[in-house]
Parts: structure tokens; sequence; C-alpha cells
């Protein structure tokens, strides 16, 4: 190769060259041709959670109920004595999502509460009892919480209200001759991030 | 080395020394007072070396040739203007005022070019001369442009260097070369041509600073090379080299890939491209991708479809991420999106007509990443 050749071929690569530079110069300081945005990926995080100034008790008729405690997702014991039929613990609580994701309740568990009953006529007791029980977990609404409910996020809330009643007997032969206890009322509703 | 050529360079490095210092330490220099600055620089050299007016034969020729030339490249330009939009001059033509904008600027190159001309003359045209006379030609430009940037930033003195050292050192490779071989008229011609059409035509093109400084680099090399084919001395050369297919191919493939990497950066037609700074569209765009963008769609948000890779920009920042869902009230578009990266959940903006630049049509990977790493190097130090 002879050497004005060599010299037209390094002129050609270093003209090419500052070219390059100078479109890499400006595309680093444009605001026009500006780089994709940093803080575009965020922090992400899940906390769906039990507001537990939100917890309010409104027992019905003769019931006494304690106050129970609300850790995180969990609300603590609590008891309930019913003297006569129609009284109701009543607990309203909110349920708060603020994650970054949308939730939504993946399953709900309400037991069969265990009676457990004293003294001779125990059996029956129990079973009378356990009859006019009712348990139940509901919306604000009066609707059941359900599989597929959704809680948006970043602020979303649900209002809940579970309430434990003991139902009118037809028949006051029925009634329990001695006190019975009331257990297994741990209730769980679980949520998952939506789609 | 000569003692004159000693004389010389020294008088050469005092002068650039001058210009340095109004450079970054006071501008002391404007039009008017630069004009002192030269008279006096061009009496010295006459009093150190003489003068000899040029008496080269083919002069005549060789100024047309200069001026066809650059008056086809400034039509050329005018022709960009026809894609890229035109903007009305900021100079008034009121002939006042055209007389005092042209008379200094006029004088300013007479007295530089027969400066020019002079020292290279007298000295024999060593390489250490022409060296040195580029390097004061040089800083004689951008003392007259140091007062439009801040020198003392890094962001600045970058800017400065980009959009004026480097177009006007190859104006000036281009001027020595032809003082050297044709004299001061050819230079004359050039640089009235491109300095003074600017306060003459009531219209300029729309470049934004990226084309001027691109084509301003790409002009005086295009010059060079024209009026060296035509007029330069003629070496002999192997047979098999000349015109041959091969390098007649590669100067057209070289050409068409510098054009696209002008056009696509530039900014100022239809396509434009950008690199990707963030990993919020991986694994689909990846950090230091280059991303084709038809902005076309921000005047046609009716073509926008669910899926569509989206740019826009929200507060000062352009972001890219995909489209998945377009909520339309009358003209008024809200536009939900999300990155693609699974770490991502939907953003918690909305796109409205005003932030969409356009829609990604192609990506070319890594080619972005050396402006990725200055960018975030220049993030690094703070700038």
């Amino acid at each position: 190769m002879t050497n004005r050749k060599k010299g037209l071929i390094g002129g050609v690569v270093l003209v090419i060259a500052i070219v390059i530079m100078i479109t890499i110069t400006y595309a680093t300081f444009s605001k026009t041709l500006s780089i994709n945005g940093v803080g575009v990926v965020r922090k992400q995080n899940w906390d769906v959670h039990l507001d537990d100034e939100s917890l309010q008790l409104t027992p019905s008729g003769s019931a006494v109920v304690t106050v129970p405690s609300v850790s995180g997702t969990t609300i603590g014991n609590y008891t309930a004595t019913f003297k006569s039929p129609g009284d109701a613990a009543v607990i309203g609580f909110e349920v708060k999502n603020t994650g970054t994701f949308k939730a939504v309740v993946s399953s709900v568990t309400i037991p069969t509460p265990i009676v457990t009953g004293s003294g001779s006529n125990k059996a029956q007791d129990e079973a009378n009892v356990l009859a006019k029980l009712t348990y139940t977990l509901k919306n604000e609404n009066g609707t059941p919480v359900a599989v597929g409910q959704e809680i948006p996020a970043n602020g979303g809330v649900q209002h809940m209200v579970l309430e434990l009643k003991y139902n009118n007997f037809d028949n006051p032969d029925l009634l329990p001759v001695n006190d019975v206890q009331i257990t297994n009322l741990a209730v769980t509703v679980t949520y998952q991030e939506a789609n | 080395m000569k003692e004159s050529e000693k004389k010389l360079l020294i008088f050469e490095i005092v002068g650039s020394l001058i210009l340095i210092l109004n450079i970054f330490v006071k501008n002391i220099f404007n039009d008017y007072t630069i004009i002192l600055f030269l008279i006096g620089m061009l009496a010295l050299s006459y009093y150190m070396l003489g003068f000899e007016v040029n008496k080269k034969v083919n002069r005549k020729e060789i100024i047309k040739a200069v001026a066809v030339y650059t008056t086809a490249f400034l039509i050329m330009l005018y022709g960009l203007g026809i894609f890229i939009g035109f903007v009305k001059s900021p100079y008034s033509t009121n002939f006042w005022v055209l007389l005092r904008n042209i008379v200094p600027v006029s004088i300013q190159i007479f007295t530089t070019e027969l400066l020019r001309y002079n020292i290279l003359k007298k000295s024999g045209s060593t390489k250490k001369i022409r060296t040195m006379v580029i390097v004061l030609t040089t800083l004689l430009d951008a003392s007259l442009a140091v007062h439009l940037y801040d020198v003392k930033t890094f962001m600045g003195a970058e800017e400065m260097i980009m959009s004026v050292i480097i177009p006007m050192a190859s104006k000036n490779i281009m001027l020595t070369k032809f003082s050297t071989e044709y004299g001061y008229e050819p230079c004359w011609t050039y640089a009235l041509i491109i300095s003074l059409y600017q306060y003459i035509l009531p219209i300029q093109p729309n470049l934004n600073i990226y084309l001027q400084s691109v084509l301003l680099f790409l002009i005086p090399v295009l010059m060079e090379t024209i009026i060296n084919n035509r007029f330069g001395k003629k070496e002999k050369v192997d047979i098999r080299d000349q015109n041959s297919l091969k390098s007649k191919v590669i100067t057209v493939i070289t050409s068409i890939i510098m054009a696209i990497i002008i056009i696509l950066n530039s900014n100022a037609f239809r396509f434009a491209t950008t690199a990707v700074g963030s990993g919020s569209m991986e694994p689909t765009i990846r950090v230091g991708d280059a991303i084709l963008i038809d902005k076309s769609y921000s005047e046609h948000l009716d073509k926008l479809k669910v899926g569509d890779i989206l740019v826009f920009r929200i507060d000062d920042s352009v972001y890219t991420h995909r489209i998945i869902d377009i909520d339309v009230h009358g003209i008024k578009y809200q536009i939900t999106t999300k990155g693609d990266n699974p770490n991502n959940s939907v953003d918690d903006w909305v796109v409205t007509n005003e932030d969409v630049v356009g829609v990604v049509k192609g990506r070319i990977p890594l080619i972005g990443y050396p402006t990725v790493w200055l960018n975030q190097l220049m993030r690094g130090r703070g700038i």
C-alpha cells in the first residue's frame, strides 16, 4: 500500500472517529437525545396488614367481649360471654394495603366453632348451642368476604366485620343448663398479589 | 532550527498565550478589539519577515473553484432546511446594522488570512510552523465565541470543544493548506462566504447545535479534498490505485454510514436514535442498546396501540416503556405504561398527548454503551 493511500485511509478513519465522538458527546449531554430515565425501576414491597387503630367492638345484647390485640396480620384472642340468646360479638376492622402490589383474597377460612359444655347435660348443651351459633366474616356492605376480592395498592383499604352470634332458641327447653365455652374461632384471610 | 523559524515560533506562542488568557482568565476581545490585536500581529510579522504578494499563476481559477464549491455547500445546507425547517435570521437586514455586522468580520478575515499567509510563506512552511498557525487561528476563533460558554465548568468546556474548537480546527487546517499552496485569496473567498451569509440572508436552516458542529467540521474536510484533487500536486501513484471500483464502493458505503449516523442522531428528522440507560425494559431492551424512534407518532396518537413501546417525557426525563392501556376522551389521550422488567409494576404516572415523543421501531444492541458510560461518569462526578 502506498504512503499516499495509507495517509488517505488514516484521514478517513480520523474524520469518522471525530464525527462519532461529537455524536456521543452531544447524545450524552442533550436533553432531547436523552438517556432513559434512571428512576424507573422502583423499590417494590408487599404490605397487607390489619389496621390496629380501626378495631371496633360492638357487642350486642348482654354479651361481654374482651378487646383483642391486633398485631400485623393477626387479631389476637378475645373472649365473649353470652348471657342470653340474641347476644353477639361484633368486631369491625380494616385491612390495609400499603404495598406497591395490588392484593387479592386467595382464600378465606372461617372455622366451625368448638363448643365445650360441662356438667351432666354436657353433650346436649354443646349440641344445642352449636346449632344456634353463626360465625361470619363480611364486608362493610354485608356481603361475605370472598375469594377474588381486591385491595388496590398504595393505600387501598377493606372494611370487614367479624360476627359471632348466639341466635334465638325457638324452644326454651333447649337452652343450655350450664356454661358453655366456645373455641376454635381463628379466622384466616389470605391475600396474594393480583394479576 | 533556523533563527527565523525560532523567532516565528516565539511570535506565534506569545500570540497563542494571549488568546488562551483571553479564553480562560479574562475575556477582553470583542469584534473590534480583536481587529487591533490582529493588525498588531500583522504589523509585527511584516516587520520581522517582510511581505510578498501572492503570485500564483492559476490563482483566479482556484478562487473561482473555491467560490463555486463553497456556494454549493451553502445551497445544500439550505436544501437541508426543506426537511428540518427554517428560522428567521436573528440579524437585522437594515443597511447600517448590516454594515455594522459585516465590516468588522470582513476586516478580521482579511487580516487573519494575510497573517496566515505571511507566516507560512516566509517561514518555508515547516510542520512546526504550520501546526502553530493552526493553533493560533483556532484560538482566535475560540476567543470570539468564548462569551457564549462557561469554560470554567466541565460541561461548558466540553460544549465549546465540540461546537467551536473542533469545527474551527477543521476550517483552519483547510485554510492553512490553501494558504500554503494557493495563497491568501482562496482563503478570503471561503471565509467571507461562510461567515457573512448569515448576516445577509433573511432566513437560515433550523440546524440544531449537533448538526451545526458536524457540518462545520465536515465542510472544510470535503472542500480540501475537492480542491486538492483538482489543483493539488499530482503524485506518481500505482495505476491500480487510481479510481478502482473497490475504493469507490468503500467511499460510497462510508459516506452513507456517516450520513445515517448524523441524520439519526441529529433529532431533526422523523427517525431518531437514543441510548438506553436503565434496565426497566429488560430483557426486551438492555442498558447500552440504542433504540430507533419514529417521532411521527407524536403527531398521530391514533396510530398508538397497546403493546407498542412508547418513548415519552415525564418532567425532565425521557422514558421508554410499553403501553398497557390507552384511554381516549375526545382528543385527549391518557396512556398507562409499564416496563417489561419483571420487577416493575405499572407506572404511577399517566402519559398525555404532550408527553409523547414517539414509538420504538428497532433496537441496535450495545451501540449506545459509550454514551451511557460517559453519562454515568458525568453523574458520578456530579456534573
